[in-house]
């Protein structure tokens, strides 16, 4: 009797064979390169078509006064409804933004849960880095999208997923702080050119300084971007002295660019197609084409390219195929250096209006101008913080068309309703957020929706 | 006479190999300057589950055997079964970082009855006997566990409803009410306070109207309705085997009645967008006001308008039918003829496979495509049609 129960007892951990044949997340993670792999998997997802690829360029740009979607049936209107803000909790875009994001998320926690298998400490901080970087960036797009979200900080089972309930955007706008403040910590300045496209402590703290821009934070944002412009970071970014090389697809990762989605379209599986909006000047708005001086050389960025019959892509993000896979591989930049400018200015124009030839808002405003050869603004133009508020807003429109800002910045600013009213579109403050997808509320029994969509 | 009862329990081990762990797959990145290297990604597939088990299923059956000399036999099943711990492929929240997780859930009942008749007859020198099988099912979900429906999508397009007291598997879709068949309607539609017609954004006369399933006058996602199931209510079958003299003739039939299959082909075939060739139901559609067709069919439009485009019970139909799987025909040359040229046996015949289908299902083949996922059954996109084959044989051994 008592050899049997002995049997009993030990059978199982003997019986609990882990397949050797197949990668699974239970044997996977054993060594520092493998930590590598998933990292690379949390950046493979910002190529996603539901993400920056497609997706996000429809929600910020077709969203906004700057593109419109000129095709109601194409995609069962897809684009169309997120254009004219009728698109409800059922729209794929919305949902598969919602969807991939929490995707990328999982994949960074996925890294971070296991991050303990590193030995190389500096490799370790690294990829720690990297994924709360990643992470940070979804969740700053996911509380611009639809505002209060869960925040999901490991790798949650089906059950903790069902019992989740949308934490207060406060709490979201805090955890990503954490993570961007972490990753500027951990990650490098730079790194070799093999390894360039990663995400950087630069760009870690320029996308911090952004989110304190967005919560009006502005002496934080000062603050963050004055350890930019100081001699931490002296020689690793500058303004490129021709807007035009900023996008060229021959000079990617340039010294402006301080986080880009990266591609190659030699490679199989790194390159894309144009975007459908990146080729049809009707799309864009004629208050933006006439917002540009004669000769502002950002105006000729917008101008079209002929390849063939029906490939006539803007100057900016001109491309050619490549013979063997097909594609194309411009590079989409999240930030730059511009940005980094351009949010200065804005920052301290919010602390203190300065209505002095001397004034620094005003001189990061013109450096940003000039490089462009549009006039720059003397102090007599601006009568007031607002007018000095609505000339940055305006810059910023100029400078970055079709770089996923747009949308972003008339919320931030709270003038969505009226440059929407411009292009013909009524909206309200209930349309500064997408509604959560449908079949999230259906499985959630803790969510709530978003004012103005159907509850259901 | 006999009389049999047996109980039993049993596992579908239909669950894959190490299911329980999570699965990695490859998503590469791109790093570097100039062309730059891959940089390999892995990232898992599939959501860790590592409770997962078999589903088990407890089956009570009684039969009854009769049988008449060797004439004439009789088999009645009856059987009542019970899964519990169903291994569904269940929807996550996205939140989780996934779409799906296959999970134990659930318990569902099946009972039903099968009977077999056959009958093996001569008179003289005619041969004859007969096979006939009948059987029916009846489906239905007992527990869902911590929820009472399961909504999965299947092509991004088509909806299904798994729910407590229902079989499992529904097609969830809108259901048609007709067409707007003048500017009136529109209006009344239109008009939130007039519920009698409910608005459909975007319609215009000749699209479809709907039923407002949850009458808030509106038609949105929340009007769908259990239309159909894949399951039928009863299948049967005839079998029969002929000889006289020489001479032997066999066919052997199936048929399958009362479900339902969601035709979603017809979202090209039949969306009258004239993308590419049309089925015939074409020729009923709305054309105007005066001439508006059957009242059931949707004017034809570049880009459909309204919600026709949406899957509803236009896209849903009858998957009943009766088929002739094959028919043989045959020459048995007589044995002392064949003797003499030193051939003992030389049988010469024909079969038609297939030859006859009688169904209304307009696609090709009423045996659609059944997919892995018992939740989606039923789903006819670019089902392969039958193969109609004839054949000449010749059966010589010596």
């Amino acid at each position: 009797m008592i050899a049997v129960g002995l049997f009993v007892t030990s059978c199982d951990d003997f019986l609990d064979e882990r397949p050797q044949s197949v990668a699974s997340a239970a044997n996977f993670y054993k060594s520092d390169s493998d930590i590598e792999n998933a990292v690379n998997a949390c950046y493979a997802t910002l190529q996603m078509s539901q993400l920056y690829r497609d997706f996000m360029i429809t929600m910020t740009e077709t969203r906004s006064d700057n593109v419109e979607d000129q095709n109601p049936g194409g995609n069962a209107g897809r684009d169309y409804n997120i254009d004219k803000f009728a698109a409800g909790a059922d729209n794929a875009a919305i949902t598969s933004m919602w969807q991939y994001s929490y995707n990328a998320i999982m994949r960074c926690n996925a890294v971070l849960d296991n991050i303990g298998v590193c030995t190389n400490a500096s490799l370790k901080q690294r990829y720690e880095g990297e994924a709360r970087f990643l992470r940070g960036l979804m969740y700053f797009n996911l509380v611009r999208f639809y505002g209060a979200v869960p925040i999901v900080r490991t790798q949650i089972s089906v059950s903790q997923a069902i019992a989740s309930s949308r934490d207060d955007v406060n709490s979201v706008y805090g955890f990503i702080e954490e993570d961007f403040k972490a990753a500027s910590a951990l990650l490098p300045k730079q790194y070799p050119d093999s390894d360039k496209g990663r995400a950087t402590s630069g760009a870690a703290l320029g996308m911090l300084a952004k989110v304190y821009l967005t919560q009006a934070r502005w002496s934080d944002c000062v603050t963050i971007i004055e350890r930019l412009l100081s001699a931490e970071y002296s020689g690793v970014y500058k303004l490129l002295p021709d807007v035009a090389d900023v996008f060229k697809s021959d000079n990617k990762l340039n010294e402006e660019l301080m986080f880009v989605v990266h591609y190659s379209k030699s490679i199989v599986g790194e390159g894309h197609g144009f975007n459908q909006y990146f080729g049809n000047a009707s799309f864009l708005d004629v208050n933006l084409r006439n917002g540009y001086e004669a000769d502002d050389a950002r105006k000729g960025l917008l101008e079209p390219v002929v390849i063939d019959k029906t490939t006539t892509p803007f100057v900016k993000f001109y491309d050619t195929f490549d013979p063997t896979t097909k594609n194309v591989g411009y590079d989409q930049a999240i930030l730059r250096y511009a940005d980094v400018l351009l949010m200065y200015a804005e920052a301290l124009n919010e602390i203190r209006f300065d209505a002095s030839s001397s004034s620094k808002a005003l001189e990061y405003l013109n450096m940003v101008r000039d490089r462009s050869g549009a006039t720059m603004y003397l102090s007599t133009d601006f009568a007031s913080q607002d007018a000095f508020r609505s000339a940055v807003l305006l810059e910023r429109r100029l400078e970055f068309p079709l770089e996923m800002h747009r949308w972003f910045d008339l919320i931030r600013t709270n003038t969505a309703e009226e440059a929407m009213a411009k292009v013909g579109m009524n909206i309200t403050k209930d349309d500064y957020l997408y509604p959560i997808p449908k079949s999230e509320m259906e499985l959630c029994p803790n969510f709530y929706q978003n004012p103005g969509y159907s509850d259901k | 006479m006999k009389l049999r009862a047996s109980y039993g329990v049993s596992g579908n081990f239909s669950i894959g190999n190490y299911d329980y762990y999570a699965s990695l797959v490859a998503d590469n990145y791109v790093v570097g300057t100039g062309v730059g290297s891959v940089a390999p990604g892995l990232y898992p597939s599939t959501i860790s589950t590592p409770d997962l088990g078999w589903e088990k299923t407890k089956m009570t059956n009684i039969g009854l055997e009769f049988g008449v000399f060797n004439m004439l036999r009789l088999e009645v099943d009856v059987y009542n079964s019970n899964t519990s711990d169903m291994l569904l492929n269940v929807p996550t929240p996205y939140l989780s970082g996934f779409s799906t997780a296959l999970q134990n859930r659930g318990k569902v009942n099946n009972k039903g009855v099968e009977i077999t008749l056959s009958t093996h007859n001569t008179f003289g020198d005619f041969r004859w006997s007969n096979n006939f099988n009948f059987a029916l099912n009846r489906n239905k979900v007992v527990d869902l566990g911590d929820v009472n429906e399961i909504v999965t999508v299947n092509n991004s397009v088509l909806y299904f409803v798994t729910r407590v007291g229902e079989p499992i598997g529904n097609y969830y879709a809108l259901v048609t009410d007709g067409i707007f068949m003048n500017q009136d309607e529109i209006n009344i539609a239109n008009d939130p306070n007039d519920k009698r017609i409910a608005t459909v954004a975007g319609a215009k006369v000749g699209d479809f109207k709907y039923v407002d399933q949850n009458g808030d006058g509106v038609i949105t996602d929340d009007d769908k309705a259990i239309v159909g199931n894949y399951a039928p209510k009863f299948t049967y079958g005839w079998s029969t085997q002929m000889g006289w003299k020489w001479f032997d003739l066999s066919i052997a039939t199936q048929g399958v009645y009362g479900n339902e299959i969601a035709n979603i082909n017809r979202r090209y075939f039949d969306s009258m967008e004239g993308s590419i060739n049309c089925m015939t139901d074409a020729l009923d559609r709305f054309i105007s006001v005066d001439n508006p067709g059957n009242g059931k069919t949707v004017q034809a439009n570049r880009s459909a308008t309204g919600k026709n485009g949406t899957i509803s019970t236009w896209h849903i139909e009858s998957g009943s039918y009766f088929r002739i799987r094959d028919i043989t025909f045959g020459v048995t040359m007589p044995k002392n003829w064949m003797n003499r040229i030193g051939i003992d046996k030389l049988r010469v015949y024909f079969t038609a496979y297939n030859p006859f289908t009688f169904t209304n299902y307009s696609g090709y083949n009423p045996e659609v495509s059944n997919n892995s996922n018992p939740l989606t059954p039923g789903v006819d996109y670019g089902t392969y049609p039958v193969a109609k084959s004839y054949v000449f044989g010749l059966n010589v051994s010596f």
